[in-house]
């Protein structure tokens, strides 16, 4: 009787997980001549695209989770309203961080404004603009990680070390960064993975050539080709992939500790 | 000294966060502001007209938010309660699968659940749309409400139930107040996620149901500044009435969390 309950959860999962089995298998074109002919078609601005995307994602990711780690410590202790500050970025869509960084960075933008010739930031090969903006999204997100890992953390330990002898710096290294560290690469992972996948931000500000993984996914998907569609699915299945390698050891971690 | 540099570093941090948006908000206003100038030449309010004059979108991303964070929240509930205190094997898996629509890549996502709804015939409805939003936020209404169950422990429980309470009645006389907290947390954070949803919305919706999302992003991508901060600034609003009406609860959440911890 109980189980009826879980009905809606389990059905709106399993849509989502069943959708995405469509998806690979049309990748393989399961229902009409199974074949991995659509993964090879991927072709050689793959490599390209995969390169670029890896910029894109790991950049933004480590500037994030560093910016976001010296952010937490600092505002540990203080004021709430620097919190909700800190939850703005995370609560604001992808889009519309593209937009302010648009603004900020363009060749007619803010910066290009006050500091006269900057070089080329958006739509250029190092998506500077894109890379910006993912760590505009992403360093509150880590701050908020680490301040609420803080908070957790028994600071009794921070004095007993000052009081057998070590300094300030030593020991926030040795006995807090540790502890933060846990919730620090978790969010570094999710912040990278994420990257990897999203769509918004790189179709918005980032160069039409090379172009991000999920953007060459998105125009082959749109497109009328009924083969591209396929080529697109391939490039899903192959990114997710990815992001379940990356993820799920993590989660395991996360639910042993 | 040292405090003097804490102070200095966290304004820089936080000016990096605030100054984009107040840019924006001044394009909001911003009739004329060629290049280079470092202040428009003229502003006037007719952008806001813009805004209004979209009412349709707003209505529909308003409508869709509202069904599908209470459809969200509503389905999470009884699995958020089953997660924080039933004590069975899978645990991990059922949670990894909740996890589904965050851990896969965006752009999967969003074909995958065109793929479903294609097949399930509900692709160019509005119900279609509803349930593409709830199946996005469902991750983080169920992690937000299993906090807050596990905040509130079972304890407030066990003596109604052994005066022959269950049930419905429970719920609404115990388990509801409490978890209040966690529950408004969790719609407006079902909400929030539905009004930025672009992609879902157009594979799913086809491009019959236009919200905020589809009206701004071609204005981003046409380089519309002023047209683009109008819009933009509603989701900014929208993100700042949630900040501050959030940030209270989900401090008072973490201190239950401490509180009531090693009890089951």
């Amino acid at each position: 009787m109980k189980f009826l309950l879980f009905i809606p959860c389990t059905f709106l999962i399993s849509v989502f997980i069943l959708g995405f089995c469509d998806v690979a298998a049309q990748s393989i074109d399961f229902y009409g001549d199974p074949t991995l002919s659509y993964y090879l078609q991927i072709g050689e601005e793959f490599i390209s695209s995969l390169f670029y995307t890896f910029h894109v994602a790991l950049s933004s990711s480590i500037a994030a989770t560093l910016i976001g780690i010296c952010l937490g410590i600092l505002l540990f202790g203080s004021r709430p309203v620097f919190e909700k500050l800190l939850m703005l970025p995370i609560v604001v869509p992808h889009f519309v961080a593209a937009l302010l960084m648009f603004n900020l960075l363009s060749n007619s933008g803010i910066l290009a404004r006050i500091f006269g010739d900057l070089p080329t930031m958006v739509f250029d090969k190092y998506a500077i603009g894109a890379i910006i903006a993912y760590i505009w999204k992403g360093f509150p997100f880590v701050a908020l990680l680490v301040i609420a890992s803080l908070r957790r953390f028994d600071f009794q330990l921070f004095d007993a070390s000052r009081s057998l002898g070590a300094s300030s710096l030593r020991a926030s290294f040795d006995i807090i960064l540790p502890h933060v560290s846990r919730s620090v690469i978790t969010g570094f992972i999710l912040l990278f993975v994420f990257a990897m996948g999203a769509f918004e931000i790189p179709f918005l500000l980032g160069a039409s050539s090379p172009r991000v993984l999920p953007v060459m996914a998105y125009s082959y998907y749109t497109g009328a080709d009924e083969n591209l569609h396929r080529i697109s699915m391939a490039i899903c299945v192959l990114l997710s992939i990815f992001s379940l390698i990356l993820i799920l050891p993590m989660l395991r971690n996360e639910e042993n500790s | 000294m040292k405090k003097i540099l804490r102070l200095s570093l966290i304004s820089l941090f936080l000016s990096f966060i605030v100054m984009p948006i107040a840019v924006m908000l001044v394009w909001v206003f911003a009739v004329r502001w060629a290049y280079p100038n470092l202040l428009p030449t003229s502003f006037n309010f007719s952008r806001l007209s813009m805004i209004i004059s979209e009412y349709k979108a707003i209505q529909n991303s308003l409508l869709i938010g509202c069904i599908s964070s209470m459809f969200s929240v509503l389905s999470a509930l009884p699995v958020a309660r089953a997660l924080a205190f039933a004590k069975f094997k899978h645990t991990k898996l059922i949670n990894i699968l909740i996890l589904t629509p965050v851990l896969l890549p965006q752009i999967s996502g969003a074909i995958a659940l065109h793929r479903a709804f294609l097949w399930l015939g509900l692709c160019d409805t509005l119900i279609g749309v509803v349930l593409a939003h709830a199946i996005m936020s469902l991750p983080y209404s169920v992690r937000i409400l299993t906090d807050g169950y596990i905040g509130i422990g079972m304890r407030n429980e066990e003596p109604a139930r052994d005066l022959g309470a269950h049930g419905l009645t429970l719920f609404r006389t115990i388990t509801l107040p409490l978890l209040a907290p966690a529950i408004f947390a969790a719609v407006s954070f079902a909400f929030v996620i539905s009004l930025g949803q672009y992609l879902t919305t157009l594979f799913v919706g086809g491009g019959r149901f236009i919200t905020l999302p589809l009206v701004l992003f071609p204005l981003i991508q046409n380089g519309e500044r002023g047209a683009g901060a109008a819009f933009a600034s509603v989701f900014v609003l929208c993100g700042i009435l949630f900040c501050s009406l959030l940030g209270r609860s989900m401090r008072h959440q973490s201190i239950n969390f401490n509180g009531n911890k090693n009890y089951r």
